[in-house]
């Protein structure tokens, strides 16, 4: 681990009260935190009323591994494989719930990286599903009267791809 | 949104609720649009806004070329020019594109645009892409292919392009832009040489490439050159970064040349146009990184061991050198990446599809061409074509070009098992009969393009394929052993090969949804137009061409077009082209009596006598548009039946057998001078009114005024009256009317016919017309002449000054 113990620790408190000690060097992925810091509001505990402890342990998982540094080379390639194969574990969670958790999170605390991957997670889920499925999956209700549905659906089979 | 890159996912989300819809909407930026099937373009600047890259598409090339385009790009590229402000990139596949069309793209959009392709399109002639070159000056990408133009190529605009940009990457032309001057092409590739990385045009020597090379030092991708022996290839050098090459009629002799170059290059197409194919393993020998080969190696299996055994990247291969099922399966086993593969075989067997399919797990596109017919043991292919599907999960296209018994019609059914992601689909010579192709319409859920050859099918079972295949099929193209082709398209289903009466039923059978049916027919039944009534409730829009003028048995068809109307309640467009006797005059009644919708009707060679014409103006309450063709029916008949149809008709259009062309609008409205509703109310006041006094049997009093008036000029009057008349027959009133007239005023106004055609009349004139029923004044009113023996008064609201009706007093209120 690249982590040294010099490092400051940052300390952040879950809407649920929890606290987490994580290092400044890890934590600054997140840019909402890094602007607390630049403006000197991080020296009590940061409270982040929208992540719950669940969530934000998660999010401190996934920030840990992304600030692991490769020391040459040879050991960046392995780092990014490795990297990769932790991304496609870490989105591949039991409930779905909390897939989208992790995407408020990562809007919230501002991690462009952990926003992108799980929004793609979010949009893989959804692929090659039909309408019903999406609607279900999303608890979506159809407000479509069904001549809009039938015009929307002809247009899209036919003319658009 | 951004996360979802699949287009029919998109289409999906766009389909779970309104806001969804909207999201996809705004945030969509790149469209594939078949045009064929979206007929109003303002859809989709209504829908999809915000569009950076746009494909317009018409029918793919194979299934017309492009001198049979019909679509024109025009109100595209008007929709384009107004909306679209962040279009970068645009497409343009198998349309009619004019020089005003690319002339209004390039000045509208021309600083943003980024990227252009124009393919299998008809071009009237270059210039447009002078313009294109002039104001596009931002345009990375231009790639102009299999077009036509009419006129000859001059290569101006290519001139143009090496004048004004200064920053494109990638140029891409071949026939008909033939005609370009070296030392445009080396201006170009000297200014944009930090940003020119392929070039693929029209061939010419390779040695006069020299400049070009030397300029264009980050070109990797090279295209179309022929190899001049006698050439000066002195300081001849390809630039560093060469990948891909493309050069014809590579003589063996010519080989070694290219040795430096083999080991990076990653594309070679080496097809002979001018020179036999020769033996090119030398070069495959010594092409470790290739990965996309197309060549017609001499050498057969043995060449296909030699590519397996050094080009162990290769991904695409396009072999045009006859080979047999041997090397086939030695491919299949040493290039596992394979997954476009195009090969024409001397023998085939289950035996190497099964390889194929064992091996090529990630092959997206396969085509085999057998050129024997005889001889061939392994026969059927069943077996071996369901283990190269089960294998090939990701295939998408298949060409199958057999021979008879090579496939039979389970052969197909598994085809439609199997063939989970297949979209295109060709088959020539497979198949027994019908079954099969009702077994193929069972699956094959996402088919997109079906190409039919030779193959013993019915229409009727074709058609019925149409609608089987489930929201999916878009074209079909089937070449029969006549010669004759059929296109079908759907929903709109356009057959554009003629069909019979036979395949028009079973499509009205096999498809009760549809709205919207044009078909080009060798002949037609009352049966067939009855079974279209029975079938196609939602039918709005019919056109039948009925391409044979003898022969036809079944004649007229009064019935069956009565029994249609009856059943295509909805149907507000009808044209019938037909022959003389199609339809008599009974016929044209029923259509009057049943259109109750029909809101445009355009009739060709049908009915008898002008009392056809008078039966079908007694119906059609909503009618708006007439098209006469051929038809025999007097002109008189036909002003009357512009005031017969009651409230609605907008425009008559007449072609007779001498080639006169008759347009008439309505006498007294002219739409567009209807400019508010006020006016509009005003002249639906007037008009029963008008209508009433001449039923009323005071016509003839009406008239008299107006020819007894001595204060008005005569050529006024003279019109006047002849309107009136024309207005009085049409309620078949003229003859007592007629008697009534002061025949001898009416005369002395009427005689000099001449000045009703000068213009001098229509200037200031002030007219009542005066009646029991209705009265107005008229001014300024002018004549349409479209001969010099006809005459109409063209009265408009503009002409209206005052409106008198019964229960106003005269002179004493206005509007």
């Amino acid at each position: 681990m690249s982590s040294s113990s010099s490092s400051k620790m940052i300390e952040l408190r879950s809407s649920d009260g929890e606290t987490f000690h994580v290092e400044e060097t890890v934590v600054l992925q997140s840019e909402t935190i890094k602007q607390m810091i630049d403006d000197d509001c991080a020296n009590a505990a940061i409270p982040l009323p929208n992540v719950t402890s669940m969530t934000l342990a998660k999010v401190i998982e996934y920030i840990k591994k992304h600030a692991e540094k490769p020391k040459d080379d040879d050991d960046k390639k392995v780092a990014e494989e490795d990297l990769k194969k932790f991304d496609a574990e870490f989105v591949k969670v039991d409930q779905e719930s909390m897939l989208f958790d992790l995407v408020r999170a990562a809007n919230y605390l501002n991690i462009k990286s952990l926003l992108d991957l799980t929004c793609q997670a979010v949009a893989d889920s959804i692929k090659d599903l039909s309408v019903e499925e999406v609607r279900k999956k999303f608890n979506i209700q159809n407000d479509f009267t069904p001549e809009e549905e039938a015009k929307v659906r002809k247009e899209n089979a036919w003319a658009f791809d | 949104m951004p996360y979802i890159q699949d287009n029919d996912d998109l289409n999906c989300v766009s389909l779970v609720s309104n806001k969804y819809y909207d999201i996809d909407s705004l945030t969509r930026k790149h469209l594939t649009v078949h045009v064929h099937y979206l007929k109003d373009p303002s859809r989709l600047t209504l829908r999809f806004p915000n569009l950076e890259s746009l494909t317009l598409k018409s029918y793919s090339y194979g299934f017309s070329s492009p001198e049979k385009c019909r679509i024109p790009v025009t109100p595209w590229i008007e929709q384009i020019a107004v909306a679209f402000k962040h279009l970068k990139s645009l497409c343009i596949r198998n349309m009619v594109v004019s020089v005003s069309d690319l002339q209004l793209l390039a000045t509208t959009r021309g600083g943003d645009l980024r990227s252009l392709e124009i393919r299998g399109c008809k071009m009237f002639s270059e210039d447009g892409l002078v313009d294109v070159a002039r104001y596009c000056i931002s345009l990375r990408s231009l790639r102009l292919e299999r077009n036509e133009i009419d006129s000859t190529a001059n290569g101006k605009w290519l001139h143009e392009l090496a004048l004004r940009n200064m920053v494109i990457e990638s140029l891409n032309f071949d026939y008909p832009f033939d005609m370009y001057d070296m030392k445009d092409l080396t201006r170009l590739a000297n200014k944009c040489s930090n940003s020119l990385v392929s070039l693929s045009i029209f061939p010419k020597s390779l040695s006069l490439f020299r400049k070009v090379f030397r300029h264009a030092k980050k070109l990797d991708h090279f295209g179309h050159a022929y190899f001049d022996e006698h050439g000066d290839f002195s300081s001849f050098r390809f630039p560093p970064n060469m990948r891909g090459l493309c050069i014809e009629d590579l003589p063996v002799t010519s080989f070694p040349f290219l040795v430096p170059y083999l080991n990076q290059v990653r594309e070679l197409d080496l097809l002979c146009i001018d020179i036999r194919p020769n033996c090119q393993c030398y070069l495959f020998k010594r092409c470790p990184s290739l990965e996309v080969l197309i060549t017609q190696d001499i050498c057969g299996d043995e060449g296909l061991q030699v590519i397996g055994q050094f080009c162990k990247k290769l991904r695409k291969l396009t072999h045009e050198g006859w080979v047999t099922h041997m090397g086939l399966m030695a491919l299949a086993q040493a290039c596992p990446n394979l997954d476009d593969l195009d090969v024409q075989l001397l023998d085939i067997s289950n035996e190497a599809l099964e390889c194929v399919g064992a091996h090529l797990n990630d092959l997206r596109d396969f085509r085999i061409l057998l050129g024997m017919h005889e001889g061939i043991t392994d026969l059927p292919l069943d077996n071996g074509v369901r283990a190269m599907l089960m294998g090939c999960t990701k295939l998408e296209r298949l060409d199958l070009k057999l021979c008879l018994g090579g496939l039979t019609d389970v052969g197909l059914g598994y085809i439609g098992e199997y063939g989970h992601n297949l979209r295109h689909l060709s088959l020539s010579y497979t198949g027994e009969s019908d079954t099969g192709l009702l077994e193929l319409s069972k699956g094959c859920p996402k088919l997109r393009k079906l190409k039919l050859n030779g193959c013993p099918f019915s229409e009727q079972a074709i058609a019925t394929f149409v609608f089987n295949i489930n929201h999916s099929l878009r074209y079909i193209w089937v070449k029969r052993h006549s010669g004759t082709d059929l296109v079908l398209t759907r929903p709109m289903v356009s057959a554009e090969g003629w069909v019979t009466h036979m395949g028009l039923m079973a499509l009205a059978q096999a498809c009760p949804n549809l709205d919207d049916l044009d078909v080009q027919l060798l002949d037609i039944s009352n049966e067939a137009l009855e079974c279209v009534g029975t079938h196609l409730k939602n039918l709005r829009d019919f056109r039948i061409w009925l391409g044979k003028e003898d022969g036809i048995t079944d004649l007229p068809l009064d019935n069956g077009v009565r029994a249609m109307l009856m059943g295509c309640s909805k149907l507000e467009r009808l044209d019938i082209n037909l022959c003389l006797g199609g339809l008599t005059d009974v016929g044209l009644g029923y259509i009057g009596e049943y259109g109750h919708n029909l809101r445009h009707l355009s009739l060709s060679y049908t009915g008898e006598s002008d009392a056809g014409l008078l039966e079908l103006s007694k119906g059609c309450p909503k009618l708006r548009k007439l098209k006469l063709k051929g038809c025999p029916f007097s002109e008189q008949a036909i002003a009357t039946f512009v005031f017969n149809i009651n409230h609605s008709l907008r425009y008559i259009r007449v072609k007779s057998d001498s080639r006169t062309d008759l347009v008439l609008t309505r006498p007294m409205v002219s739409a567009e001078c209807l400019e508010s509703s006020g006016d509009r109310a005003r002249f639906q006041d007037v008009l029963p009114a008008m209508m009433q006094t001449l039923a009323g049997g005071d016509s003839a009093r009406g008239v008299g005024v107006i020819a007894e008036a001595e204060s008005l000029e005569e050529g006024a009057r003279h019109l006047a009256i002849e309107f009136v008349i024309m207005l009085a027959e049409a309620r078949e009133r003229a003859p007592g009317m007629m008697r009534n007239l002061p025949i001898s005023r009416f005369f002395a106004i009427s005689v000099p016919r001449s000045c009703a055609a000068s213009p001098s009349f229509s200037d200031g004139w002030t007219s009542i017309f005066s009646s029991s029923g209705a009265a107005m004044i008229l001014a300024n009113v002018s004549v349409f002449t479209p001969k010099p023996s006809h005459h109409y008064l063209n009265i408009t609201m503009r002409n209206v000054v005052e409106v008198f009706r019964k229960d106003t007093v005269p002179g004493s209120g206005s509007g």
